[in-house]
């Protein structure tokens, strides 16, 4: 049985429920110096923001940017992006993952991720880069 | 008399989203492994595909269809320790998972919404009236489009909303080999993955010209992104 007092409506089908939204900036700093690709856990650097949003259960729906493509909003979990750093004073491309993932229970975790896919140092873009994480969160019919 | 949908809970003006297939289940999957988990939706067409995932039966972690733990064990191959994604095809519905940690099981959850040109019948997905209520305390994202386009390799497609804001918006692909999934990964120079880019005026979908894709379903809510 259901309490009156709390719906107006039954539905024959589930339905989707908003649930929360925020909005989630990532900034990552130009000109660092990533270590070679020698051992795995080494060759790799992070910028991350935490959000505590959604009640547990929820599922995010993201829309990402970045400050260096300001204007475009892409509905995307997952957003591959190509810049070009110096190795060994030449111009070397890598490419930065930035997504957003469930860390635990009520925080997400937004991240811009570089791997040095290089056998030298890589030195990342002279400028800071900023990724906006337009983020909201409904509840699917489980919960 | 005109209404602005984005102060009504309901409006029957502007339809909401209905869940038409709901499945759960688990698996268990070995040490450092890749595989694929096959359900037969019995669906009459190709269902749009949502849902979660988690490594404990109670979702009290959960994460989403293409996410998962994170970093991987393996950060030069792969992004996530464990990770599922999903698809389907006129019959199934397929999990693909990729585990570069040890052996775990792995609990899943997907709903699935009917594609806008399909018109048949089909059994609701409430079984009482104690599992959907509209619940007077939460909002429900308001369709404002649902359709289906064609997109050409290496084309662009625009949709003009002139909503004023950057809405919320889903989409889902469809590959020439009738495999449908939803667009998850995206880069802005479109070399290699299909792209939703979302505007205060347009919605701008892109295929890039060796992509697989040849099916756009998408879903533009009335609902402001955050």
């Amino acid at each position: 049985m259901v309490k009156p007092a709390n719906f107006i409506i039954n539905t024959d089908y589930a339905t989707l429920k908003n649930d929360s939204s925020t909005i989630v900036t990532v900034t990552f700093a130009g000109s660092q110096d990533i270590p070679a690709s020698v051992t795995a856990a080494g060759s790799t650097l992070q910028a991350t923001t935490d959000v505590v949003i959604g009640q547990i259960g929820s599922i995010t729906r993201t829309q990402i940017a970045s400050s260096k493509d300001s204007t475009k909003f892409r509905a995307t979990r997952v957003l591959n992006l190509r810049r070009t750093g110096t190795v060994l004073a030449s111009p070397a491309v890598y490419n930065p993952v930035t997504f957003a993932y469930r860390l635990n229970a009520t925080t997400i975790r937004c991240v811009y991720h570089v791997l040095n896919p290089y056998s030298e140092i890589l030195t990342t873009e002279a400028a800071n880069e900023t990724i906006t994480f337009d983020i909201t969160t409904f509840l699917p019919p489980f919960v | 008399m005109p209404v602005n949908p984005r102060s009504f809970l309901i409006n029957t003006d502007y339809p909401i989203d209905q869940v038409v297939y709901l499945r759960s289940g688990l698996e268990s999957i070995g040490a450092s492994s890749s595989g694929t988990i096959t359900i037969a939706h019995g669906l009459s067409f190709i269902p749009l595909l949502g849902g979660s995932w988690s490594l404990n039966s109670d979702f009290s972690v959960q994460y989403e269809y293409y996410s998962g733990t994170f970093p991987s064990g393996s950060v030069s191959t792969n992004l996530y320790g464990v990770e599922l994604d999903i698809t389907a095809n006129s019959t199934n519905i397929i999990i693909g998972y990729e585990n570069t940690l040890g052996a775990t099981t792995v609990y899943f959850r997907i709903f699935g919404l009917q594609p806008s040109d399909s018109n048949v019948d089909i059994e609701p997905t409430a079984s009482s009236a104690d599992n959907f209520v509209i619940d007077t305390n939460l909002n429900y994202t308001k369709i404002y489009e649902a359709e289906t386009i064609v997109v050409a390799s290496g084309n662009t497609y625009t949709i003009t909303h002139g909503l004023g804001y950057r809405p919320q918006v889903t989409a889902w692909k469809t590959d020439t080999s009738g495999f449908r999934s939803p667009i998850d990964f995206q880069e802005p120079s479109t070399l290699s993955f299909d792209s939703v880019e979302v505007t205060t005026t347009t919605v701008v979908f892109t295929i890039p010209a060796f992509s697989f894709s040849n099916r756009i379903d998408y879903r533009i809510y009335y609902e402001e992104s955050a």
